[in-house]
């Protein structure tokens, strides 16, 4: 099908509206077993009828902005289906209970909802310095450099072998100096 | 043909520049009025006001050695205090000083210029050797850069284009503008390696061909090596000899140093073809009691190995990583296609052939193939018929900078474009009104080792307590591989303003200053052929 012909361009603009709520199978019209060389396979003939190129030269911009939706999804979709060990973590994530968000890869969800913990154990190690890497994180979003410096300088003592947290506090040192 | 929109495909190389574009379904590099096929990309500025660009203001670099502007891609898109511009800054006959926002202007005489603007001179002129063989306006065209051309400089080369008034439908991987060119038409289904050493910069793409479909795998680079750099070794060379038998440090004297860089980039061509060159310059200095030097020496083939078998080993390593990237053997390479001058030397073509254990394909001529691509895809973009499919990926890993000097992966690298990722923000105070972020290039999770890309405010937050406020910001890596970042309130679906706070590049106001100023110049033509 030539989906550059206009009698195409109002489904594309109802899929590019209503791909929010599809998995990543169904946006490449695949049964979720599939694998490997399907995946690509569809990934090439999705490329062949929706590539933004091919509608390169038409004018209507909501069909475009409706086939460059469809497609950044498509691409997203081969990325972590081509995958092996991101397609079976994926579809262990849309066969669980949250479902509905985790249609797109929610290796990045998840780290966004730990991103405040993660920082603090990947730079803390002792749960009183992660509490002083909390509170001048915090100082540090409102530019109070001396409160975050003597935060950190007092969790580098708790942990003198922290290279993170050193090179943090030489940074904090030069902001309080005013650099 | 009547009727038929052109579009052409211009290879910018680091030494030299390439146009083609496609006629009758057939590409084809358009010669000038003179027969060349490649121009030195090379802009002079004369005494007399008079602009020249290619192969006669080439000429020009060993008598006007301040105002012949070579091998500026080497500068496009870097901030002045990188490493590229500090080397640059020593080596380079013209003069190189700090424009605004730690960005980089070359000054000629009293005159400044971005490196847009110099480029666009070059751009200038492939198009008029275009209109002049076509005998009509053509302003449509793709641009090549280097795969591993990050975002700040395919944006300036972008920005070179509309300066010289063109419509630039797109910014093309040269190596994958190659692979184009090799595999157009001809229905394979392969595995290819594009091996693609040029003036300044080396690229390896590993691409599977399936028809019509171009999908790169794998693209990794080295935008510090190149064939300039094979000149360096036997200009260093040439120095210490010439120190040796004379006493005389000949780099102290720009002029003697140009002569020098000409008669080492012609040995090594020559080098291609025979065992052993005689490289002699007549009056290379004259001391202060006024008595002319000459140079004089000898250079073999296996001399000149020597001196270049570290940057040859270099490309290798990287061609590991990019087929470790592609979970590929060398062995299991269908094909390799060699792109750029340098790729001639037998030092390169035998080495290529050792690491892939294939004979590199010989179809293509490596100066011509990526203009030759990348006139096959403008054709592609304007014609609605035409079915090729490229699908690229971006050759660094985009960043966000978190705290201190950390940055974290939003989008890898070897990725398929175009893409989106969103991250959600929350704000932190009450009542706060922006949310600022910086965005990176580069492997390293310290942001003093990867390249800024800009720094952007999202502002005219709804207010309300702290962390009641949720903006998703939305990085897209489009089909030119450019950046763009916008963001919008969860809640409301509102789009937040942005603002670019920090960037090296051209703003909208000086893109049309320049505009006005590329327009108005007008570039010699001919006018010195006469010899």
């Amino acid at each position: 099908m030539d989906y550059t012909q206009p009698q195409f361009w109002p489904q594309l603009q109802q899929l590019a509206a209503t791909i929010d709520g599809l998995d990543y199978f169904q946006v490449l019209n695949l049964p979720s077993s599939a694998a490997g060389n399907q995946v690509r396979d569809s990934y090439y003939g999705l490329s062949r009828a929706l590539h933004p190129d091919k509608f390169f030269h038409i004018s209507d911009e909501a069909t475009k902005a409706a086939v460059h939706k469809i497609y950044k999804r498509v691409t997203e979709a081969y990325t972590i289906l081509k995958d092996e060990k991101k397609r079976i973590k994926y579809l262990a994530d849309i066969n669980g209970p949250d479902r509905a968000k985790k249609l797109r890869f929610t290796e990045e969800s998840e780290a966004e909802q730990k991103e405040q913990q993660k920082l603090a154990t990947k730079v803390a190690k002792t749960p009183k310095g992660e509490q002083l890497y909390q509170a001048a994180l915090l100082d540090m979003k409102k530019s109070q450099w001396d409160k975050a410096y003597k935060g950190i300088q007092t969790a580098t003592v708790l942990e003198p072998g922290n290279a993170e947290l050193k090179a943090l506090l030489a940074d904090l040192d030069k902001k309080r100096k005013g650099g | 043909m009547a009727g038929k929109q052109i579009a052409m495909g211009i290879d910018l190389g680091t030494s030299n520049s390439c146009v083609a574009i496609v006629e009758d379904g057939v590409p084809k590099v358009i010669a000038n009025e003179w027969g060349e096929r490649t121009h030195a990309s090379v802009v002079t500025f004369l005494d007399d006001g008079a602009i020249v660009v290619g192969n006669d203001a080439k000429k020009h670099i060993i008598t006007s050695p301040k105002t012949a502007i070579y091998s500026s891609k080497r500068l496009i898109g870097r901030y002045f205090f990188s490493e590229e511009v500090k080397k640059a800054l020593t080596v380079c006959s013209y003069e190189i000083v700090e424009g605004p926002n730690n960005s980089v202007r070359v000054k000629v005489v009293d005159k400044v210029y971005s490196l847009p603007e110099i480029a666009a001179m070059i751009l200038k002129e492939m198009r008029a050797i275009v209109e002049a063989h076509v005998g009509h306006a053509v302003t449509q065209a793709v641009i090549t850069v280097p795969a591993n051309f990050n975002d700040n400089q395919r944006q300036e080369t972008k920005n070179a284009g509309r300066i010289a008034g063109l419509d630039v439908l797109r910014i093309l991987n040269e190596p994958t503008a190659a692979a184009l060119a090799y595999g157009f038409g001809q229905n394979l289904n392969q595995k290819v390696a594009v091996y693609d050493l040029g003036g300044g910069t080396f690229d390896i793409s590993i691409l599977q061909i399936g028809e019509d479909v171009f999908e790169v795998l794998s693209t990794q680079g080295d935008t510090y090596l190149g064939g300039d750099d094979f000149d360096e070794r036997i200009m260093q060379w040439m120095v210490q000899q010439f120190q040796q038998q004379t006493g005389i440090d000949a780099t102290r004297d720009r002029l003697a140093l140009s002569k020098i860089k000409e008669a080492a980039e012609r040995a090594k061509i020559e080098l291609s073809e025979r065992d052993r060159v005689a490289i002699h310059i007549p009056h290379i200095v004259t001391d202060k009691q006024g008595n002319a030097y000459e140079l004089d020496l000898q250079l073999t083939r296996s001399q000149f190995n020597q001196m270049v078998m570290d940057l040859v080993q270099r490309t290798f390593k990287v061609c590991d990583e990019a087929l470790q990237s592609a979970r590929l053997t060398a062995a299991e390479v269908d094909g390799v296609i060699l792109v750029g001058g340098p790729t001639r030397l037998p030092i390169i073509t035998n080495s290529v052939r050792h690491y892939f254990q294939r004979e590199p394909n010989t179809d293509v001529d490596p100066d011509l193939v990526v203009a030759l691509g990348a006139a096959i895809q403008a054709d592609a973009l304007l014609d609605q018929d035409t079915n090729t499919f490229l699908l690229d990926v971006t050759p660094q890993t985009l960043r966000l900078g978190t705290v201190g000097d950390y940055t974290e992966p939003i989008i890898d690298r070897n990725t398929s474009i175009p893409i989106d990722r969103t991250r959600t923000f929350v704000t932190a105070a009450d009542n706060q009104e922006k949310v600022k972020i910086r965005i990176y290039q580069g492997e390293s999770r310290k942001a003093s080792e990867c390249q800024l890309l800009g720094e952007f405010e999202f502002g005219g937050l709804r207010p309300a307590p702290r962390g009641m406020v949720k903006v998703e910001v939305t990085f897209e890596i489009d089909t030119d591989g450019l950046v763009n970042v916008s963001a919008r309130d969860v809640e409301t679906g509102q789009k937040a303003s942005t603002t670019i706070t920090l960037s090296g590049g051209m703003s909208e106001t000086d893109i049309a200053q320049a505009q006005e100023r590329n327009a108005e110049t007008e570039i010699a033509r001919g006018a010195l052929r006469e010899e």
